[in-house]
Formats: structure tokens, C-alpha cells, sequence
């Protein structure tokens, strides 16, 4: 039995009266993929930004190595973050700074390294991820795909021991979507990291993922390997996992 | 029997009532966003005083609030002084005292003028850079993306800015002061002919330190306000583009209108 690094036990929240998640008990297992799969605006963004913090659940707890994170104090919870990476939806990139100091913007502000050892970390790690080259250039001047390669290198730059990904693929095109699964899994292999994924893209799950939850309508309704997913009898999992338009769930 | 009209508006009750709750939901909104931006404030002044103090982010600011300012500055600074010499030269020619030409563009100056149009306009020209820098950042998820770092994004983002408020607003009214009473120089003295030495003796003899201490103070609450109020506006803005463009327009508008209205109250308190 693998380890449980992050707990989630019975999440609620809801925004202006309407509620996203109703009860969301999950245990993510330590040094693997977990996918959070389930549709468009169904909250799987929403559960991911309350396990990094960002949004206070209603209801529940979030332990991350039995520890509260919604109970800890600011310096705490800062020390707890300082191990999380995230590659987010947008990249989320700051525009106002270069590609090289996007990458280099947490070892400055969290770490004592000197310029010279974040040159050359950051050096290494663009020609890494194929970025060479782009050093000097302002984020609205790159690519989708590069600015989520960017965003990358600045979530791992750190060795971080959890990363998330929030939808790592979508608006890509299919070569830089495996490109983008490939700098997944090598550095899922090379850091050992717990990596969580959210994604409604199915073949990016089956690829990269060892563990997926689908969450339907506020609860997580399955979980298992990608195999026991595909082979599931829930006939609400069935019609996500082949797209179908008719079955139980209500197009809206 | 149906009733129609005024009686069937009364009896009814109904609109009576939805009046009485859509003035109910103003002021409940109304308090509720006073509410927001005290809390906004009081994690302001916990973010000053607690490490990591970033000196460079505020220089940074610095030189964008005020540095960047400087041409605005000088040209609003330079047509006030020149407009109060031509109004101030008519208006007390009328009672033979064009001697106090000096004085007078000094006084409403300093004590009134400087202070406010300079924040007015670094309001317009900073502030809503500000609001809709910092409403970008949100929406773009730059603002999780520092938080996720574990940087406080009130540290980082806002406390720089408004401590760069508080240091450029008075140094950039002190400039306007300086630039507007040679503005009425230009104007009373070479241009209309009122002789040079009883535009600066007057002067000299009429400003008190007093005159220029509540033109300080007022410029160091005017530039703590409108960055308060900017960075707020675009710390707490809406969905998408829409939500970025009324958040700098309640901006601007919110920080001139409190501007105007502290303006009067510190005038009151300081006279």
C-alpha cells in the first residue's frame, strides 16, 4: 500500500449560493499522478486551487502530510507551500518580466542563492525544456506552447515535491501536447514528485496518470488506475470517458 | 373586482417593498465595500511592518509614480500658476493691490491647489495604471501564481505601491507649488508688468511655515488615498476585460472624488 500524502476529507464549497463542491473526500498517494478528471466547470479547478491554498474551503479539512492546511498559521502554511510547484491553466506568467526572469523569480525571492548559481540553474533548465534562446523575450511575445514550457521551468525550478498541473494541454497542438506529457513523466521520473493533473483530456490521463477521481457534480463518484476507469460500469464515467452525447449526464 | 392605479398600487404593497429593499441592498453593499477596503487597509499596515521589507519594489514604484509624473506635473503646474496670475492680476487690480499678486498665486498654491490638482492628476495618469496593472495580474492568475509561491501578494504588490504613493505625493506637490508660482511669474510679472520684487517680497512675508506644513499633510493622505483606492479597485475587479475596465474607471473616479472630499475636511481641520 503506497503512502497518502494529501487528504482531502469531506470538501464543501459553494460561490454565490451555488454549490460546486458537495462532500470531496480523496487521499492522494504519495509519489505518483493522481488525474482529476470530469467536465468543463464541473470544479475540478476549484478543488485544486483549495488544495494549494488559494481558496478557504466552507466545510472540510485538507491535511498534506496529516498537517491542516486550512488550521495553520501564515508561516506554516508558507513553509508547507514552499514545497508545492504549479503549472497553471493560463501559465499565468508575469508579463511585466523576461522569460529568464519568470524562471528565476522564485529562487531570488525564496531562496539566499547567489545571481550566479540562478543563472546557471535557470540556464540548465531552459535548454532542458528546449528553450533556448528565449532568455531575453516578454511572455506576450512567445507561444502558448512555450509559455506553458515557461511556466513549467518556473513551477520546477524549485525541486518541488507536489506539483500540480491545471489542464497542462489544452489549446495545444498535438505535438506540443506530447512534448508537454513528455516533460511530464521526466520530470515526474527524475524529482519523484506527487503529481497532480487535472484534465478532461482522456488521453492525456491514460498516458501520464497512475491514479484518476473523476469528479461529477460536486463529489468524487470513481476512482482507480486508468484501467479500472476505462473498464468501469458507472454509466456516468462510461459517457465522460467516450464523449457521448446521451446517457446520464445533463448537457446543459 | 379588479382594482386598477394609485389604489391597486397601494393595496397592493408589493412595489413599496421592493423599493424599500433595493435601497436596503445599496447601503448593505455600500457598507459591505467600506468594510473590504478597511480590512484592505489594516493588511496594508501589517505588511509594512513585517518583513520582507522590499526597498527596491518601492524605489521601483517610485520612480513610476512619481519620476513618470513629472511632465504631467509640470504642465498642469505651469498653466495653474499662470491662469491664477491673469485671474489673481484683474481681481486685485480692481482694488489697486497688484502687489499681492505674489501672495496670492503662493497661498492658493500651497495650501490648496498644489496638493489637489497634482493628486488629481497623478490619480489619472498613475493610479489607473495601477488599478489596471493589478486587475490584469488578478485575472491572469499572476496573483495566484505568487501566492502559490508562498509571496504574499499584499506584500509584494500592494504595500510597495502605496508606501511609493506616500513619498511621491508630496514631493510632487512641492514641485508643483515651485513650478506654478514662477507659472504666475511669467504671467504677472513679465506679461502683465507687476514688478518682480513685490511678487517674491509679498510672498515671503505672507506664506507662513504653517501654510506649507497643511499642504504636506495634505498631499501625504491624498497620495496614501488614491493608491489605497486604486489598488483596491484592481485588487478586487471582476471577470474578464469588462471587469478590468470598470475597475480602473471606479478607480479614478472613487480616489477623485475622495480627494475632493478629504480635501475639504482637512482644510477644515487644519485652517
Amino acid at each position: 500500500m503506497t503512502q497518502t500524502i494529501i487528504q482531502l476529507i469531506d470538501l464543501h464549497k459553494s460561490f454565490d449560493h451555488q454549490e460546486v463542491l458537495r462532500g470531496v473526500s480523496l487521499d492522494i498517494p504519495k509519489g505518483m499522478t493522481t488525474a482529476i478528471i470530469g467536465r468543463s466547470g464541473g470544479g475540478k479547478s476549484v478543488l485544486l486551487k483549495h488544495i494549494v491554498g488559494l481558496i478557504q474551503p466552507d466545510r472540510g479539512r485538507i491535511l498534506i502530510d496529516e498537517k491542516n492546511m486550512t488550521a495553520l498559521g501564515e508561516t506554516e502554511r508558507d513553509a508547507l507551500k514552499s514545497r508545492f510547484g504549479m503549472l497553471f491553466q493560463g501559465a499565468a506568467l508575469f508579463d511585466s518580466l523576461t522569460v529568464f526572469d519568470n524562471i528565476a523569480f522564485p529562487l531570488r525571492e525564496k531562496t539566499a542563492l547567489s545571481e550566479l548559481e540562478i543563472q546557471e540553474k535557470v540556464r540548465r533548465l531552459l535548454k532542458e525544456l528546449g528553450l533556448n534562446g528565449m532568455e531575453s523575450k516578454y511572455p506576450a511575445e512567445i507561444s502558448g506552447g512555450m509559455k506553458k514550457r515557461v511556466g513549467l521551468a518556473r513551477a520546477l525550478i524549485t525541486e518541488p515535491e507536489i506539483m500540480f498541473y491545471d489542464e497542462p494541454t489544452t489549446g495545444l497542438d498535438p505535438i506540443m501536447e506530447t512534448t508537454i506529457h513528455e516533460l511530464i513523466t521526466a520530470c515526474h521520473e527524475r524529482f519523484h514528485s506527487t503529481d497532480i493533473l487535472v484534465s478532461h483530456n482522456m488521453k492525456e490521463v491514460y498516458t501520464i496518470a497512475h491514479h484518476v477521481a473523476m469528479l461529477h457534480e460536486g463529489l468524487i463518484i470513481e476512482q482507480g488506475t486508468p484501467e479500472e476507469i476505462r473498464n468501469s460500469k458507472n454509466p456516468i464515467v462510461q459517457q465522460f470517458i467516450s464523449g457521448r452525447t446521451t446517457g446520464p449526464i445533463q448537457l446543459d | 373586482m379588479p382594482r386598477f392605479g394609485l389604489v391597486a398600487w397601494l393595496e397592493d404593497g408589493r412595489p413599496m417593498v421592493r423599493m424599500l429593499e433595493q435601497i436596503g441592498t445599496i447601503v448593505i453593499e455600500f457598507i459591505r465595500e467600506t468594510g473590504r477596503m478597511g480590512i484592505f487597509f489594516a493588511s496594508f499596515l501589517t505588511g509594512v511592518f513585517r518583513p520582507p521589507f522590499r526597498l527596491n519594489r518601492i524605489i521601483q514604484q517610485i520612480h513610476f509614480i512619481g519620476v513618470k509624473s513629472l511632465f504631467v506635473i509640470f504642465l498642469t503646474a505651469s498653466f495653474t500658476g499662470m491662469v491664477l496670475g491673469l485671474q489673481g492680476y484683474y481681481t486685485l487690480r480692481k482694488f489697486g493691490s497688484e502687489a499681492l499678486l505674489g501672495s496670492a498665486v503662493a497661498l492658493s498654491l500651497i495650501r490648496e491647489l498644489g496638493p489637489v490638482l497634482a493628486a488629481l492628476m497623478v490619480t489619472g495618469r498613475a493610479g489607473s495604471a495601477m488599478a489596471a496593472e493589478i486587475g490584469i495580474m488578478k485575472i491572469t492568475e499572476q496573483v495566484d501564481a505568487l501566492e502559490v509561491m508562498a509571496i504574499n501578494p499584499m506584500k509584494y504588490l500592494i504595500v510597495p505601491k502605496m508606501m511609493a504613493g506616500l513619498v511621491a505625493m508630496p514631493l510632487l506637490a512641492a514641485l508643483f507649488d515651485v513650478i506654478g508660482i514662477y507659472g504666475g511669474y511669467l504671467v504677472g510679472v513679465k506679461l502683465l508688468g507687476v514688478s518682480s520684487g513685490s511678487y517674491f517680497s509679498e510672498m515671503e512675508t505672507s506664506v507662513v511655515f504653517r501654510d506649507v506644513s497643511s499642504g504636506i499633510i495634505k498631499s501625504f493622505c491624498f497620495g496614501l488615498l488614491l493608491t489605497w483606492v486604486c489598488c483596491y479597485k484592481g485588487y478586487t475587479t471582476g471577470h474578464g476585460a469588462e471587469g478590468v475596465s470598470k475597475a480602473t474607471t471606479e478607480a479614478v473616479v472613487l480616489a477623485s472624488v475622495l480627494i475632493l472630499v478629504v480635501d475639504y475636511f482637512l482644510t477644515s481641520i487644519l485652517l
